[in-house]
């Protein structure tokens, strides 16, 4: 697979630029709350915020993008979508767990983690690009300057907060059943 | 101006990337498909349990975003749109990006 030996760090840079990211996104949604109200106090770092937001959103996207790969063949497709490797790995840890072989061997359905993926995968495409219409907004039209824009503005603020959250623990939450770091 | 037009281009690119990404799945267009065992991207309606579309249907929005903003940068060069064109433009795309979530969301859920 493309990138696969580069799998474990692509994965702690796409973490920490999601990091990143969160907290960019975070701040600038917050810092935009009294726009309705036409109250602008920190227009100009909040305006800053928004861009690296933007910023933040495509790296995270690209490193996720070159990622995608190696998950969708070693955690979708031999594992979340496998029944018998799931089978496999749980009678191991029975066997560990009563220190001999599981009589009656269970097994369970992740195919659930997958669909999860794909809803995030959804989720942070649409995000990815209204955080980079986002920062051209808050470049070219800001609604400090322009207040027609501030329904616009404030929405895709909570689009791209929204769905840089839901990616950000969808991520964690399918990592933890199996991420895409070999074993080598 | 410069303002208005940013506005009228960011919206109309925020629709043609909504329309763009869903149209494939929605719409079951031929897609770019990439398969990451065998490293080949090739044409297909539907991408199989290995092959992925996902890089396909970025490519989609990333084209409706094109096609729409240039649109908008066209006919903003001609006239000003008035304050109700601005403010439909303004909630088409919030709307089309909220419903094109919610379909995949409805679409993938577990």
């Amino acid at each position: 697979m493309i990138f696969e030996h580069w799998a474990r760090a692509l994965l702690v840079l796409h973490t920490v630029l999601a990091g990143v990211l969160l907290g960019a996104s975070t701040h600038q949604l917050v810092w935009s709350r009294h726009y309705l109200r036409g109250r602008f106090a920190r227009a100009e770092v909040e305006r800053r915020t928004a861009q690296w937001t933007g910023v933040c959103f495509a790296l995270s996207f690209v490193v996720g993008a070159a990622l995608y790969p190696t998950y969708k063949v070693r955690v979708r497709v031999e594992y979340l979508d496998a029944p018998t490797a799931i089978a496999e790995e749980s009678a191991l840890r029975q066997t560990h767990a009563q220190g001999k072989p599981s009589a009656t061997p269970t097994s369970s359905d992740l195919t659930w983690v997958g669909r999860l993926f794909d809803v995030k995968e959804h989720a942070v495409a649409l995000g990815a690009a209204a955080a980079l219409l986002l920062a051209l907004l808050a470049r070219f039209s800001h609604p400090k300057d322009h207040a027609a824009a501030t329904t616009l503005y404030l929405g895709l603020s909570l689009f791209v907060c929204a769905s840089a959250w839901s990616g950000a623990l969808v991520g964690i939450v399918v990592a933890s059943y199996r991420a895409v770091g070999g074993v080598t | 101006m410069r303002g208005v037009r940013a506005y009228v281009i960011v919206s109309a690119a925020a629709i043609g990337f909504a329309l763009g990404y869903a149209l494939p799945v929605f719409a079951r267009l031929v897609n770019l498909i990439y398969h990451p065992v065998e490293r080949r991207f090739f044409w297909a309606d539907t991408p199989g349990p290995v092959a992925m579309g996902y890089y396909g249907q970025v490519l989609y929005g990333v084209a409706g975003l094109l096609l729409c903003s240039t649109i908008a940068l066209a006919v903003t060069a001609r006239r000003t749109p008035g304050e109700a064109t601005l403010k439909l433009l303004g909630a088409w795309a919030l709307t089309l990006l909220g419903l094109v979530a919610a379909y995949f969301c409805w679409a993938n859920w577990p």
